[in-house]
């Protein structure tokens, strides 16, 4: 396997974290949290410029048809500055889902405004009983005996006909002008878009990162394409991916930032980073890091190249990245003191999105069991 | 379904010219594979040299003194073949791979044409005489004393921690010269012969009841000067340059050595009636480590020459301690149990504690990766 990096990739990197140092450091951030939108979207406008939410879209649309390995680069360096989701929900979830299932009108409606960045979309799978298991999102209809909500989890009227369906953790709902609900259908999934769904943004614990519950009626919904869960599954594991790469992103950044920071702190006289308890901390954190960045590396190589093993592997760098940015957000905090205890300092921020990220498409015991049972044990 | 064959390998596809080297050997160790134990030293010794004879050893040296001259992910497919043939190791490990490239980095010209060839068939057998019981983590500090008699030294001391000692016709060995300059300024690397008069050793029994290592006691042992490799007092640097390319290959073997026990421990969870989810997602989470550890060799390649091999083998302690108890654990009360045989769970689970402690504390480790890979801070 080729992990190396083309000249290409390479130069792109550079001018990756080029942009987002300067479109996105600390302060727009910290706007984003209370200016009702305005600093996401001016952010969302400058990386639509430069064309970063059509990197997964097929050309013909108006993408740029690229690889989950450039993704996984390109959302490494936005896990070093603490970006909003819109990325994510709209350029590699609802995307990839149109891309894959969504019928050709829906494509051609939808992929060229998501690619030009006039559309920002979200995808909408969690729903309370089935988690991220797609296999166990419940049918609906209700013909062969089950539970008939909706399949997604809205209470079943007393008629037998379909109540409202919540789905719940929908990323970047609030802000969302395309948000497309999967409903069970047999052994299929369903894509369709709410005419008037509610959304009830929930409180986060990671303020950077919107949340919501999203409530329709499924006969008032559009059908914009249907698959096999299969290919619903590739699409949350290429999202599993990105996050992952996302993920050791900002571990890599906490190694870097507490690094420079022990260096300069000096406390008996000395840089405290030359106390062995210090170095041994920031030698684990090097150590789950280059673990998870090279499991992510080989997820996205193989989403390109040999897409048979994509669920494992996205399993495998889910549950490295989780542990490597959890260690290195509670790591980072503590070399720091006092100091990083501080809402100051941004380590929080960092805290926050590893814990919510950890959650987020799989836990590490969810992932963990996905392995399991795919090696046979 | 084993969980290391080729459909749950890692590893994607190689080039073609890889793919023709990997076939290659594949078929020859088909053709020539035998199975012995650890224990067997005839057996693995005959096996070193038919390696050797068919030219499938001492790939990485230089081919004037019997090398292959091959690149380092051909001896990355190299290793992973012999992993999964399952082979016996070749008896002349040490040799392999620590004294051959220190003497391929720091030996004279007649050196080299003198001890690489018979240490890649495996007609003289070496052993390391580095740490001593009072200069371990901090080997700088070996006191064992080389004192200037005419053309010769007259070598007194003690050795300990030493692998097949009571095998070696030769020892590469670290020795005080002149305890006036500073420490690491004042040691020789020898090439002794371990048949001259006042070499002894003594088996080490450890923690699994057998004696893998030995103690090594000099008394007055009359070295020729000439054996010195490199000059006086650059022994330090000797020792430094003893991992060198195979450093590289030493962390993708036992990377691979550990996805044969995370397998064998699958096999014998099947076997038995599975595990309950703790010991499951453990499982799972330690097959995760495994997996990477393997990438991370790949994705580091040469730089393992270097000090990113400390990381993969502080990984790789802990990966490897950490499944040896959970087979352990499995066997519930049977764990309390000694079984004959090595191979169990009980021998993997106290070989395993040595793990953090041999080649390299993971405290010393750690230290390493902080310093040189991190740049923080000397102490």
């Amino acid at each position: 396997m080729n992990f190396s990096l083309t000249e290409d990739q390479e130069l792109l990197r550079r001018s990756e974290r080029e942009l987002l140092a300067s479109e996105w450091p600390s302060a727009a951030m910290r706007r984003m949290l209370d200016d009702s939108g305005s600093a996401s979207h001016q952010f969302w406008l400058k990386i639509s410029e430069t064309g970063w939410p059509a990197l997964m879209i097929p050309e013909e649309y108006g993408g740029l048809g690229s690889g989950a390995y450039d993704l996984a680069l390109l959302m490494e360096e936005m896990g070093r500055r603490l970006v909003p989701g819109t990325f994510l929900s709209t350029a590699v979830l609802a995307a990839g889902a149109l891309q894959r299932m969504g019928n050709e009108e829906a494509r051609r409606n939808y992929l060229p405004g998501i690619a030009e960045g006039r559309v920002k979309a979200t995808l909408a799978v969690y729903a309370p009983n089935s988690g991220w298991d797609l296999g166990a999102l419940r049918t609906s209809g209700g013909t062969d005996g089950q539970v008939t909500n909706g399949g997604n989890d809205g209470p079943v009227t007393d008629d037998g006909n379909e109540g409202p369906v919540t789905k719940s953790f929908v990323p970047d709902a609030a802000a969302a002008d395309l948000i497309i609900c999967v409903l069970r259908e047999g052994d299929d999934v369903r894509l369709v878009v709410p005419h008037d769904p509610k959304i009830t943004a929930l409180e986060t614990l990671d303020p950077t990162r919107a949340l919501a519950d999203v409530t329709f009626d499924p006969a008032e919904a559009e059908t914009i394409g249907e698959g096999a869960i299969d290919a619903l599954q590739r699409t949350i594991d290429i999202a599993t991916v990105a996050l992952a790469a996302e993920m050791v992103g900002g571990a890599a950044e906490l190694l870097e930032v507490t690094v420079a920071y022990v260096k300069a702190r000096r406390q008996f006289g000395r840089p405290v980073g030359s106390f062995q308890a210090v170095q041994h901390r920031a030698a684990d954190m090097l150590i789950s890091l280059e673990k998870a960045r090279s499991a992510v590396y080989y997820a996205a190589i193989a989403a390109d190249e040999q897409p048979e093993r994509l669920a494992l592997a996205s399993s495998m760098a889910k549950v490295a990245a989780n542990k490597a940015y959890r260690f290195a957000s509670q790591q980072a905090i503590q070399l720091h003191g006092g100091i990083g205890f501080t809402w100051e300092q941004d380590l929080h921020f960092y805290l926050k999105r590893a814990k919510a990220s950890e959650f987020s498409l799989g836990s590490t015991a969810w992932h963990a069991e996905r392995i399991a049972a795919q090696l046979g044990f | 379904m084993s969980v290391t064959s080729e459909e749950n390998d890692p590893r994607l596809l190689y080039t073609t010219e890889d793919a023709a080297f990997r076939q290659r050997f594949r078929n020859w160790l088909e053709a020539n594979k035998v199975t012995a134990k650890r224990s067997d030293v005839d057996a693995r010794r005959r096996w070193q040299k038919k390696l050797f004879d068919a030219g499938w050893i001492g790939l990485s040296w230089p081919s004037e003194y019997g090398g292959q001259g091959a690149t380092l992910r051909q001896e990355f497919i190299y290793n992973e073949e012999v992993a999964r043939a399952a082979g016996p190791e070749p008896l002349n490990s040490i040799g392999l791979l620590i004294a051959g490239p220190a003497i391929i980095a720091c030996g004279s010209e007649e050196q080299k044409k003198r001890y690489l060839p018979k240490i890649l068939s495996g007609e003289e057998i070496w052993c390391q005489g580095f740490s001593e019981p009072n200069a371990g983590s901090d080997l700088a500090s070996l006191q064992t004393r080389a004192v200037s008699d005419g053309d010769d030294y007259l070598v007194t001391g003690q050795k300990i921690w030493t692998s097949s000692s009571r095998l070696a016709d030769f020892c590469l060995l670290l020795v005080r010269t002149d305890p006036e300059r500073p420490r690491h300024k004042g040691i020789t690397a020898l090439a002794v012969d371990m048949k001259s008069p006042g070499v002894s050793v003594k088996p080490l029994p450890q923690i699994t009841g057998e004696a893998e290592f030995g103690e090594m006691f000099f008394d007055g042992v009359r070295v020729p000067k000439e054996n010195g490799i490199w000059p006086e007092n650059e022994g330090w640097l000797v020792a430094m340059k003893t991992f060198t390319r195979e450093r590289a290959n030493i962390s993708f073997r036992s990377s691979l050595q550990l996805q044969k026990s995370f397998d064998s421990l699958v096999e014998s969870a099947r076997a038995e009636g599975g595990l309950d989810a703790a010991a499951r997602q453990k499982l799972a989470e330690v097959y995760v480590d495994v997996q990477a550890l393997q990438l991370n060799c790949e994705r580091f390649g040469e730089q393992l020459y270097g000090f990113h091999s400390s990381m993969i083998k502080v990984a790789w302690a802990e990966a490897n301690q950490q499944l040896q108890e959970l087979g352990l654990d499995r066997l519930g009360a049977k764990a309390a149990l000694m079984p004959e045989q090595e191979g169990s769970w009980q021998f993997g689970y106290l070989r395993s504690r040595g793990n953090s402690i041999e080649g390299g504390t993971a405290e010393i480790l750690r230290g390493v990766i902080a310093e040189r890979v991190l740049g923080l801070p000397r102490k």
